[in-house]
């Protein structure tokens, strides 16, 4: 038997799913282990082997792919652990770094201190140069001044160098000639241009999304060269890819290269897995949410591809341009707290209280009230079948916590202070479902919720009620969706030119070369990582905008070569689309900034097999009732709770219900009817009479 | 003093809810405006707000692009009300500017549409939009001139008018308004852009009367304002009680601001009757503009922590100011630049009184921004341009008791809103080569905290064959930035001067007499922009700290022994802690008086 591997390094559990050539499918969490995150990935894969009834190195050598999503990348920004860096930079432009266009995060609080910089002041060394806007070189290169700054930066010991010029993607030549320099002088130290990562006008962005990828760089390294090596000495012999934060795949080697790409990619797979999941049912619009412990992770899905952006700031500060999965996160999660302010006025979140101390619930030492400890007094969640009862919850203790902290100082019951602290954090969800859907111009009630994440089917009824969103898609492996994502992603690389120039007289050849350029280092790319051209697939795209415009609009364009036609083509759509997204467009010309080509390299997804569709009779998978609060409307209900672990392809079951599976609860509310479907995941309708 | 335990009569959850809600339709409103609008102003420089508003024209929500802007739309609904009292129907959208009409607005420049909202055929509240146009009519473009003798000069003066009625357009009043504009198209657009937000703003709040009921949303709407009361109270509880005064001076022409706050229990008066007589210069303040600086300054002091910033938290604040004074303008006055120069004063004066009562609050003073406006023919593409040199706004924060103030963070009136454009943004724009943006060594005042660093700006036109049209935009009165706190010192001075291509050195006495160049190719402008000030006795800064500035090369090593006292290697950077100590002790001695 062969299988594919998918493991995702999350905060608290490391998930891993296998699916052999059948289509069968074995999950498994294990608790994740910062220290060395790949000792979970092994700890995962040997007890896939024992789950498989096979041995460990049997297991291993039967294994084709495994595709790893990892957040050690961004765990490195977070924690500041990363490489010293030293920046190679124009002269009279040393702190376009630190500048960080002027901005602070919080205009009325002074008290927060201004974000350390990734590679700081004394490391960052201007030389002799300077281009000019159309790419003229006004001051050449001081080769001298290039070598004296890496015997500087090697005395200061410097892990990483980044070369960042201005005008560098006019005329890369500056760029190269430190860039090969630098490698004659720091051998063994990880140097990449500005260039390199994203070749696009705007030094800021580059400047920063380098310096970035040089800071996560040597650590992703030193953590995928040991992953490796132990796969290997395991008996590993298929081929290992990485996810990037654009939901593809991608070599290890590359992604030691291209390392600001694995940053944020963790949650980036996790759409791909809704839209991989909705496709058989016809399902091309939906919107994904995924609540875990501290975190809700909301995306967009329309005509099943995710949304997708260029910029973000990692951990709010860090700025960075790249193609990536639209993932709006805010902190609301089942680890939420929530607490009254000094006017006893009632709030939920952003703090969570994590896996450690957890919930009060979990009676590990936690005192405040969570989201969690609501919904376990309301009876959403059953005590002793946490986890599939690993972790037994103490109502008791969650009690104490909302009565203590909440409903006391309030004056109310606890179970008031329940309802009032889920009617928050759901209103904070919704609020950001609001956000990546009306206030970018969707019409979320045309779209299907898809949930995930542990707690995200416990509240995803609330949220579609709220927003008039009539159904919902679970998937029976739901806490497990970025690791599903994963294997079925393809290799992905990503290119940009900056052209800017009007689109009436752009010189149509010189932007076909430019597409081919790129095509050609995305085929050197996917070459290397053995992809043969017949499994090759291309994209292309132009960002353009109206003349005196400060941002672009991104456009799909159509295969084959630029023409006249195409011109005209591609200032129609861009009026269009302008239309669309912002409400209005113009007379006014437009322009062309940068073009954008995406080369794939396409893998075998497996196959999901339908199921036989049983009877719609559920009542032998009945495991109890209890009493459940479903809003003002019902109060609390005597409830039917369904074995979520044994229920088949075909039965239907009507609200009020709860369905339970180890990793998640599924509520079903009354009015609403929940169909389990041939590939055993659950579709949800509300308002549906039973 | 402390205050009676405060109760919301709104469940706890609905509370909670309704002000995130209120809070998130004035945030959709303002990303609305950014999006659509055509004036870079709107979405690079941020420069105005969105509020919502109550019956009685205080504020409810609001979304802050630019801070100094958050208290001046109650005064254009207020106008409005006023001048059309019982003549207000559903589908009417309002329009002024003018300071001088019932006090509706702070600078000409700022537009504010004032937008009735109304539900189930009531009216309810108020929206009120008000930003910054490119251009305002009058004797200059752009708003800002200079050489204006009177508002007239200065532009369009529009009093409370009509320019929807009913949902219809008053064509003939948008006519006569565009007709009075430079560039009417885009401004139109603009225009269109703040009603189109209000309308949005109008929906979403629709639909929260329906989910909630108007008697749930007016026991919310009491809640909020008591809560913003409650909430500033008890930060002004905090306050010794008692006068602190203060005075910000500028050169031998500038007219001083002058803060007199008297703070008792937990109300706070704030008295600028003492200073000095309106301006020569287009920098005098209405009383508009006045309140609102003082609003930001007192929540980027004590309400730092306020996290809904509603009308209810001005309610402990009695603001009072001697009309015909340069913080009370009169008509006909000029006020063109008075949300930049004589607001920074407004608010440091405010600062630097409250710093006198709890200097662990307050922030010390912003450097200067310090610019110039230039406009000409790009012969790249044969096509005019004009825009100020936001690489010379980049002045530093002043600290903050416990952490070192922001180095580019400026202008203080924008505190840290305003995207500077890149390099490559701007030399792709105009016809220039920057030689210089960098942190400039010593440019930040000293302290125990330090100020954040301004720049060293230098840029060469590159314009030929065509000259480059260049103005003085910087403080034309040299006020100097304040408080420095407890001991925190001022930053050095911002100047001016240019090199021309032929050798010609204009100083910046010359610049600063000559105000207006014409250059070409090959001349240099070369500014140095002030950092923040410093809070803290020097001496007392952490040896480390210091340490690191210096081999950042943002302190040098003179700084560091004569003002710091810490006595660094230069080639090593190790600290001599013994010769530090001494050096330290004798300092601090000589301080003594």
């Amino acid at each position: 038997m062969k299988y594919v591997v998918g493991v995702d390094i999350g905060g608290t559990f490391t998930d891993l799913v296998c699916v052999d050539e059948n289509g069968e499918t074995a999950i498994v969490k294990t608790p994740s282990t910062p220290e060395d995150p790949s000792i979970a990935v092994l700890n995962a894969l040997q007890r896939a082997a024992a789950e498989l009834g096979t041995t460990y190195s049997s297991f291993l050598a039967d294994i084709t792919r495994i595709c790893h999503g990892t957040t050690v990348s961004t765990n490195t920004v977070l924690t500041w652990t990363g490489a010293k860096v030293g920046l190679i930079t124009t002269k009279g432009f040393r702190d376009i770094l630190g500048i960080r266009f002027g901005i602070r995060e919080t205009p009325y609080d002074y008290t927060v201190p201004k974000p350390r910089s990734l590679s700081r002041r004394y490391l960052r060394v201007p030389v002799e140069e300077r281009i000019k806007w159309n790419g003229e070189i006004v001051v050449p290169l001081n080769e001298d001044e290039v070598r004296k700054a890496c015997r500087y930066l090697k005395q200061q010991g410097v892990q990483a160098v980044v070369v960042g010029f201005l005008w560098s993607f006019k005329n890369k030549t500056h760029e190269n000639r430190a860039v090969e320099i630098c490698r004659e002088e720091l051998p063994g130290v990880y140097i990449c241009s500005s260039c390199d990562i994203q070749p696009e006008i705007r030094e800021y962005w580059r400047f920063s999304t380098a310096v970035l990828s040089a800071y996560v760089g040597p650590n992703l390294s030193g953590y995928i060269h040991n992953l490796v090596q132990s796969l290997d000495s395991a008996g590993f012999r298929g081929e290992l890819l990485i996810t990037q934060s654009n939901a593809g795949v991608i070599s290890p080697e590359i992604a030691i290269e291209q390392a600001v790409r694995t940053i944020l990619s963790g949650p980036a797979c996790g759409p791909a897995a809704a839209a991989y999941l909705a496709s058989p049912l016809n399902i091309r619009n939906l919107i994904t949410v995924d609540m875990g412990g501290t975190s809700f992770d909301v995306c967009l899905i329309k005509n099943g591809q995710p949304a997708t952006t260029l910029e973000t700031a990692v951990g709010g500060v860090y700025h960075m341009r790249l193609p990536m999965i639209d993932v709006h996160t805010i902190g609301a999660g089942g680890g939420s707290i929530a607490w009254l302010d000094k006017m006893n006025v009632l709030h939920v979140g952003p703090k969570s209280a994590g896996s450690v101390p957890g919930p009060a619930c979990y009676g590990r030492g936690g005192t405040e009230p969570t989201s969690t400890d609501a919904d376990l007094v309301l009876g959403y969640i059953n005590p002793d079948f946490f986890n599939g009862g690993e972790t037994i919850l103490d109502k008791g203790l969650a009690e104490k916590a909302i009565k203590e902290h909440i409903a006391d100082p309030l004056g109310i019951t606890v179970v008031e202070a329940a309802k009032a602290i889920r009617k928050i954090i759901d209103h904070n969800m919704s609020d950001a479902i609001s956000t990546v859907s009306v206030e970018r111009g969707e019409d979320p009630r045309k779209f299907t919720l898809v949930a995930a994440g542990g707690a995200g089917p416990v509240h995803v009824t609330d949220l579609a009620n709220k927003l008039n969103i009539r159904q919902i898609l679970i998937s029976r492996n739901s806490s497990i969706f970025c690791a599903m994502g994963s294997i079925i992603a393809d290799l992905r690389h990503d290119f940009v030119t900056s052209v800017v120039t009007k689109t009436s007289a752009a010189d149509l050849d010189a932007l076909n070369k430019a597409y081919l350029d790129m095509r050609a280092i995305g085929d050197e790319y996917l070459s290397r990582e053995g992809i043969s051209e017949g499994d090759r697939y291309y994209e292309k795209s132009v960002d353009m905008r109206y003349k005196g415009q400060f941002h672009e609009v991104e456009l799909p364009l159509p295969k084959g070569p630029l023409s006249d036609a195409m011109r005209e083509y591609m200032v129609n759509e861009f009026h269009k689309k302008h239309e669309e997204l912002y409400g209005y467009n113009d007379t006014v010309e437009t322009e062309i900034i940068n073009l954008r080509r995406s080369c794939y390299g396409r893998v075998v997804a497996p196959e999901r097999r339908a199921m036989p569709l049983s009877s719609p009779d559920a009542r032998k998978f009945i495991k109890g009732t209890r009493e459940v609060y479903f809003e003002e409307e019902f109060g609390f209900v005597p409830t039917t709770i369904f074995d979520g672990d044994r229920v088949q392809p075909g039965n239907i079951i009507d609200g009020p219900a709860i369905v339970e599976q180890k990793t998640t609860t599924v509520v079903v509310p009354p009015k609403a009817r929940l169909e389990v479907t041939s590939f055993g995941d659950y579709l949800l309708r509300l308002g549906a009479e039973s | 003093m402390t205050q009676d335990k405060f109760r919301l009569k709104s469940d706890p959850a609905d509370f909670s809810i309704l002000t995130s809600a209120t809070f998130t339709i004035a945030r959709e409103m303002g990303k609305n405006m950014e999006r659509t609008a055509r004036a870079p102003i709107y979405f690079a420089a941020h420069d105005f707000v969105t509020t919502i508003i109550t019956l009685e024209s205080e504020l409810l929500a609001l979304a802050e692009y630019i801070p100094v802007l958050i208290g001046t739309t109650p005064f254009a609904v207020k106008a409005v009300k006023s001048y059309f009292q019982d003549d207000i129907h559903e589908g009417d959208v309002f329009l002024c500017n003018d300071p001088y009409t019932l006090d509706g607005g702070g600078q000409l420049a700022d537009w504010c549409i004032v937008y009735p909202v109304f539900w189930n055929n009531k009216h309810i509240l108020w929206i009120a939009n008000k930003a910054h146009q490119q251009d305002t009519g009058g004797g200059a473009p752009g708003g800002y001139n200079p050489a204006a003798i009177d508002v007239y000069a200065e532009g369009l003066r529009i009093p409370p008018v009509r320019i929807f009625e009913k949902g219809k357009e008053r064509k003939d009043v948008f006519n006569l308004i565009m007709t009075n504009v430079r560039i009417p198209e885009t401004q139109r657009g603009d225009l269109l852009s703040m009603i189109g937000s209000a309308r949005i703003g109008e929906r979403r709040i629709g639909k929260l009367y329906e989910t909630y009921g108007e008697e749930k949303i007016d026991t919310f709407m009491e809640d909020l304002q008591n809560y913003g009361e409650f909430m500033m109270r008890e930060e002004i509880a905090k306050i010794p009680d008692g006068a602190y005064h203060s005075e910000i001076r500028g050169n031998d022409g500038a007219s001083p601001v002058v803060c007199d706050m008297t703070v008792s229990g937990t109300d706070i008066t704030v008295d600028f009757s003492e200073s000095g007589p309106m301006s020569n210069q287009y920098i005098n303040s209405p009383l508009a503009n006045t309140v609102s600086c003082v609003y930001m300054a007192l929540m980027t002091s004590i309400g730092k922590r306020i996290q809904y910033r509603c009308g209810g938290c001005y309610r402990p604040i009695r603001i009072v100011t001697k009309p015909g004074t340069i913080t009370h303008a009169m008509y006909p006055v000029t006020q063109g630049n008075c949300t930049n120069f004589i607001a920074k004063q407004i608010i440091e004066s405010f600062w630097s009184a409250l710093s006198l009562a709890v200097p662990e609050e307050v922030p010390a003073g912003w450097g200067s921004i310090n610019y110039w406006v230039f406009a000409g023919l790009d012969p790249r593409r044969m096509e005019g341009y004009g825009s100020p040199d936001f690489q010379g706004c980049s002045s530093g924060a002043g600290a903050i008791w416990g952490v070192d103030g922001w180095p580019t963070n400026g202008p203080q009136i924008c505190s840290g809103t305003l995207y500077y454009p890149e390099i490559e943004v701007v030399e792709g724009l105009y016809p220039i080569i920057w030689e210089k943006w960098e942190w400039a060594t010593d440019s930040a005042g000293a302290g125990k905290w330090r100020g954040g660093f301004g720049v060293d700006n230098i840029w060469v036109c590159d314009s030929d064959p065509a000259p480059m049209h260049l103005a003085y935009a910087a403080d034309p009165c040299d006020y100097l930035p304040a408080p420095a706190i407890a001991g925190g010192k001022l930053p050095v001075a911002n100047s001016k001067s240019l090199i021309l291509a032929d050798g010609t050195v204009e100083t910046p006495q010359d610049v600063r007499a000559k105000m207006i160049y014409m250059l070409r190719t090959g001349d240099k402008a070369i500014d140095v922009v002030q950092g923040g000030a410093g809070v803290g006795n020097p001496l007392e800064r952490d040896v480390e700290a210091v340490r690191e500035d210096v081999r950042d090369e943002l302190v040098s090593l003179e700084t560091a022994r004569k003002i710091y006292g810490v006595v660094i290697d230069p080639a090593t950077f190790d600290v001599d802690i013994e010769a530090t100590d001494h050096l330290r002790r004798q300092l601090m001695s000589s301080e003594l008086p």
